[in-house]
């Protein structure tokens, strides 16, 4: 059975995403980022911290249920 | 004790865990903010009425028409008058019990070392990258904490950073978060992107609360803690940076 694993986006990232999506068979962080890439080529140029259920994430395994978060730095004031 | 503190905090006194002690704290503590601009004027109105010992202000910039919808510490009448000089005044006489400090230069690297050191906590109102990273790296070298305070469109973002205590012993940097931008990576601003004089409101006086908070000692402050929130849906979303 395929794991589908939510993802939500702030900032200029939502803007390419939508606020929230989802993505089929994302187990770590790399094939997250491998797979963020084919959906949304544009977020190529972007900067991001992600977090799995709200800790930064490093290259941790992503367990079935957990949320994932994309945090770009935002610069205004 | 509480006969030497003013009769304006008399309301906060009151607060169940607050009191004199609290009140002593602040009045003894020194806090910079950097950039009077959206998040620097709620920022600096509710640290200067909370009493606050010692503010800095620091800004280059000089009024103009544009900055009026959320700059609120000026009026039609400062426009082409220093930033820093303005809010110094307004401050002033809003509370005359307080020492305040204006800087007119802008902070870079040949001067934030000298600034920064004068004071316990720094409150990053910029709007760039270049003085955030700036601000960062002269608080991790001289081991300050510092709140940040950003926006993008309808979000903000707030954090205390680079703090270190007996029960955190991890001083989490803004590069620690994001280590990959350089100087050419600028991202859109206000100015670029537009913004609603309301959200730098609420997230300047939210940097505001957590600094007073750090120093009162009260509550649960987001220390190596990121909060984003969306002022459209109200939604906040707190992420652990440890």
């Amino acid at each position: 059975m395929q794991m589908k694993t939510t993802i939500r986006s702030f900032g200029s990232i939502a803007d390419i995403t939508g606020s929230s999506f989802t993505l089929e068979d994302v187990n770590n962080i790399e094939t997250l980022k491998v797979k963020l890439l084919d959906a949304y080529p544009a977020l190529a140029e972007k900067i991001f911290m992600i977090s799995i259920d709200k800790k930064i994430a490093t290259n941790e395994t992503i367990l079935p249920n957990s949320t994932v978060a994309l945090l770009p730095p935002f610069s205004g004031g | 004790m509480q006969s030497k503190i003013s009769g304006r905090y008399f309301r906060q006194l009151l607060l169940k865990g607050f009191g004199a002690a609290a009140q002593e704290k602040l009045l003894q503590s020194k806090v910079l903010v950097v950039g009077a601009g959206g998040l620097g004027c709620p920022a600096l109105q509710y640290l200067a009425a909370a009493g606050i010992g010692t503010i800095g202000i620091a800004d280059f910039d000089k009024v103009s028409l544009t900055n009026l919808h959320r700059q609120i510490l000026y009026t039609a009448n400062d426009i082409g008058a220093y930033k820093a000089e303005k809010a110094k005044n307004y401050l002033s006489n809003l509370n005359p019990e307080i020492e305040i400090i204006s800087y007119l230069e802008k902070i870079e690297k040949e001067n934030v070392n000298a600034i920064i050191s004068k004071y316990d906590v720094i409150i990053d109102a910029t709007d760039n990258l270049e003085a955030r990273y700036t601000i960062n790296d002269a608080c991790v070298f001289l081991n300050k904490p510092f709140v940040l305070g950003a926006i993008h469109e309808y979000q903000g973002q707030v954090a205390i950073l680079n703090y270190v205590d007996e029960t955190n012993s991890k001083a989490i940097s803004y590069r620690d978060i994001f280590p990959n931008l350089s100087a050419g990576s600028e991202l859109p601003n206000c100015e670029a992107n537009g913004v609603l004089g309301v959200l730098c409101g609420i997230i300047g006086t939210m940097q505001a609360n957590e600094a007073i908070k750090l120093i009162a000692g009260i509550g649960t402050p987001l220390i190596n803690k990121l909060l984003t929130y969306d002022s459209l849906t109200n939604e906040t979303y707190i992420v652990d940076l440890m």
